[in-house]
């Protein structure tokens, strides 16, 4: 049961990547690919209609997490609080300069907007990657079963750890690079005119940093965490997960050239799918390393009751079904290239 | 650590307060649309598509802001209150956890549609996609209610080897009585929000003399909406809130009314000051015998049993449960209703936790004859644990062991 719900809540995280990825990247290049307002309302309109949505996933992956893995929740996000409340800052500017974007149009407070859409959603990928490093890496949990990180320390990686070494620093920036790359795609494929070839150019230049930094911190996180590479000496099957991120980095260049929107964007999806779900591969048993191994949280360790488990996989499944629906329906009704008319910057009006 | 403890509330405090302001107004809007939607519908008036129109703009903004102050809120749960989340997240994360699956998408996948999509969804689309932003922000109400009552009143757990707080009954979990009358009471609440501002807003197109036709739908919705849940949310909603925290939360309900001597014909405090050093009100205008009909619909009813400390209350309340289970469990059971704790922090031996009042308010337990009580075991809910099976709270230190009957505990 609790291997099962590792995988369910990693498909989840998964999913709010590729989802929210794809707006977040969008954000980290607004001010790149946009220049006019015209511009910009173009690219905001084409993530408009389905960011709430995307950004339930990590709600939803958070709730997943909380009831089937309490422990883990208690002191990752204990653990965690200075990381987790600039990140919660950041939700909110982004959130509220959209929405403010959309209805107080000024000239003098549009570039503000803009700028705090822009930096708030660059940073959200920064620190959701030096995050993901953080659980690769191990933290300094302790036998209570416990651990608090300052947000740096020496930037070294010994014992006694902050949020943001080399490592995770590195992880960050490919996260960034990658969200850059995935963003620019979603935006090439909703978009016409100067944005989306702008988009394009963005998304092709990001396509070098990702690889170079990929091969990077695959080598390097061999090392950090003996895990991984015992996971995928014990079970060669897990390869799937590497090389199918590796056939969507080739994928994404091979589609730029052929033109074709959609397919390179797809194929992002298969990269930022295959990347994530190697580390759940390689870390698995473990929920959260910790820098002593004796100590990590691992799936037995930090489930919740059997009972709960159980009744919790029939409504997830009901629930999951249903959301499915809900985003067919959705991404569906908002298929096709966005045009900014009055419909697009405000509600309906 | 007590200062920890008092920046956590605060920054909780302030967080759900904050984002409470939005759900409040969004609950009680979802509803007004869904009407004009419907009003829009049947009489084929466009009147009342513009009126939803102008209505949709202020929830999709204040729905945003309880969208991103709503993640603040799950992120705490783990960042403030890490002992209890990992003691009982298994039950509560499988309310919580819900809310997301089930509602969340539900509401922002619709709301998406609802705002941007009523050209393509035609009339009857546009009425489904209000509707289901209503059924999905009303769902994930009950649901976070939900998760709160069983705060107020835990039902459908056990607790597991390692003091651990497992799920044994999701059904229970999910139809806490707690959580039904708050739910139709705190949902009252929200919908006279919304009424209030739609009134308001109306009120003033009217005396301004600007749309006055809206002004008029406006102030006719709300104040027809809003009067009709005004009533039910005082009675029987408000009412039965009161009822609840009598019969299960005694201390709560002398705290409440700044009473700190118990008894017979206990009157309702209007005004007044606490002094918590002379254990009296100050400057009260009370109304004599009304806590006692309000709570037991009974003049003299007795409130508390004249030893005046809260604990003796508590005490006194559990009283007659308390002679059917054993003489430690006295010593737990004050604790329990004061703090809603279940450990005395060893001060006893271990006995019983929680052992729910409703008995003795309902005269449920036979007299008290002398020797041993028969106890009739439907109205003891909740577990009665037997010596030496201690029930910890996580987040509290032991400060001695055990000294009685059960074994020592090395947590
Ligand atoms: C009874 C009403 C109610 C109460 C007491 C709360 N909420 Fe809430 N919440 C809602 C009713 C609501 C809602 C009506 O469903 C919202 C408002 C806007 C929205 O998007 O949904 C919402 C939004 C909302 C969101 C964003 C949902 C989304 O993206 O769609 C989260 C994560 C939470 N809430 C979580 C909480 C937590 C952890 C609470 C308490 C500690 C809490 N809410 C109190
Ligand atoms: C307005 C309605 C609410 C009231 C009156 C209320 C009341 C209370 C009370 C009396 C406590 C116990 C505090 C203590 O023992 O020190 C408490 C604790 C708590 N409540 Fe609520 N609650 C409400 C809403 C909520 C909601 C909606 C949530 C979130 C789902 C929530 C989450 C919590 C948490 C996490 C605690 C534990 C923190 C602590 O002990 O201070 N509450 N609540
Ligand atoms: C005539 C009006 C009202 C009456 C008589 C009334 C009565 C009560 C009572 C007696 C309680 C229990 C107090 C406690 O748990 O400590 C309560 C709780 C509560 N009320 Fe009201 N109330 C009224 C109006 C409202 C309104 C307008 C709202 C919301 C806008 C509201 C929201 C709540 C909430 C959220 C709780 C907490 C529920 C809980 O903790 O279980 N009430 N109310």
């Amino acid at each position: 049961m609790g291997t099962i719900w590792f995988w369910l809540v990693a498909i989840m995280i998964t999913i709010y990547v590729l989802l929210d990825g794809f707006d977040l990247g969008a954000g980290a290049i607004h001010l790149l690919a946009a220049k006019t307002d015209e511009e910009r309302r173009q690219v905001l309109a084409s993530i408009g209609p389905v960011l709430d949505g995307n950004e339930v996933w990590l709600l939803a992956a958070g709730g997943t997490l909380y009831f089937a893995f309490p422990a883990l929740y208690a002191s990752a996000f204990s653990g965690f609080y200075l990381p987790l409340m600039i990140v919660l800052w950041l939700l909110i500017l982004r959130g509220a300069s959209i929405e403010f974007r959309n209805h107080i149009q000024s000239a003098v407070w549009d570039p503000l907007w803009d700028f705090l859409f822009c930096t708030s959603s660059l940073l959200l990928a920064v620190f959701f990657g030096a995050a993901l490093g953080n659980v690769v890496r191990g933290v300094p949990l302790d036998a209570s079963g416990y651990f608090f990180e300052p947000l740096w320390t020496n930037f070294r990686l010994d014992d006694e750890t902050g949020i943001l070494d080399w490592y995770t620093i590195l992880v960050g920036v490919l996260a960034l690079l990658a969200l850059m790359m995935h963003g620019g795609l979603w935006v090439q494929m909703k978009t016409s005119g100067e944005v989306s070839r702008r988009a394009k150019r963005v998304a092709g230049r990001a396509w070098w940093g990702v690889v170079a930094i990929t091969a990077i911190v695959t080598a390097l996180t061999f090392r950090i965490q003996p895990q991984v590479k015992e996971n995928f000496t014990t079970w060669p099957l897990g390869f799937v997960f590497p090389v199918l991120a590796v056939a969507g980095i080739a994928g994404v260049i091979f589609e730029l050239r052929k033109h074709d929107e959609r397919k390179a964007f797809f194929a992002s999806c298969a990269y930022l799918a295959g990347m994530l779900t190697s580390v759940v591969f390689g870390v698995y048993p473990m929920v959260l390393p910790a820098r002593n191994p004796v100590y990590s949280l691992t799936v037995a360790t930090a489930k919740a009751g059997e009972y709960g488990l159980k009744i919790g996989l029939a409504w997830w499944i009901i629930g999951i079904i249903l959301a499915a629906g809900y985003f067919t329906y959705v991404y569906r009704s908002f298929a096709g290239k966005v045009a900014v008319d009055k419909d697009s910057h405000g509600y309906g009006d | 650590m007590g200062q920890a403890l008092d920046v956590h509330r605060l920054q909780f405090a302030f967080t759900v307060t904050f984002h409470y302001i939005f759900p409040q107004l969004t609950m009680g809007l979802a509803l007004l649309l869904v009407y004009l939607k419907t009003k829009a519908l049947r009489t084929g008036d466009e009147h009342y598509n513009r009126a939803a129109r102008f209505w949709a703009r202020i929830f999709g903004i204040n729905f945003a802001l309880g969208v991103v102050t709503g993640i603040p809120m799950e992120f705490q749960f783990g960042t403030n209150w890490a002992a209890f989340s990992k003691a009982a997240g298994g039950v509560i994360g499988q309310t919580l956890a819900m809310e997301g699956v089930f509602s969340f998408f539900l509401e922002s996948s619709f709301l998406g549609l609802f705002l941007f999509g009523e050209k393509r969804l035609g009339r009857i689309g546009h009425w489904v996609a209000a509707f289901l932003v209503f059924l999905g922000s009303w769902l994930s109400g009950y649901l976070i209610v939900a998760t709160d009552a069983w705060m107020q009143r835990p039902t459908g757990y056990r607790v597991g080897a390692h003091g651990e707080i497992e799920l044994s009954s999701f059904w229970q979990l999910l139809l806490n009585k707690w959580a039904l009358w708050q739910y139709a009471h705190n949902m009252l609440g929200a919908v006279q929000t919304g009424c209030f501002v739609m009134a308001g807003v109306g009120a003033f197109y009217l005396l301004t003399q600007r749309h006055e036709n809206y002004g008029r739908t406006f102030v006719r919705a709300g104040v027809l909406v809003g009067a009709a849940a005004a009533i039910l949310q005082l009675f029987p909603t408000g009412d039965m809130q009161g009822k609840l925290v009598a019969y299960n939360q005694q201390p709560t309900l002398a705290a409440m009314e700044g009473l700190f001597e118990s008894q017979e014909g206990a009157p309702l405090a209007i005004l007044g000051q606490p002094d918590v050093e002379k254990r009296k009100l100050d400057n009260p205008l009370e109304v004599p015998n009304m806590l006692s009909f309000l709570t037991y619909r009974q003049w003299r009813a007795n409130i508390g049993d004249g030893s005046g400390s809260t604990a003796a209350l508590a005490r006194k309340i559990v009283r007659v449960a308390m002679d059917a289970v054993d003489a430690d469990g006295l010593c737990a059971a004050p604790l329990h209703c004061q703090h809603r704790r279940m450990d005395d922090r060893g001060t006893g031996a271990a006995a019983v936790a929680d052992l729910r009042i409703d008995a003795h308010c309902k005269r449920n337990l036979s007299a008290r004859g002398g020797g041993q009580c028969v106890v009739h075991a439907d109205w003891v809910h909740g577990d009665v644990h037997d010596p030496g099976d201690p029930v910890a709270v996580p987040d509290l230190s032991r400060d001695r062991t055990r000294t009685g009957t059960g074994k020592s505990s090395d947590r």
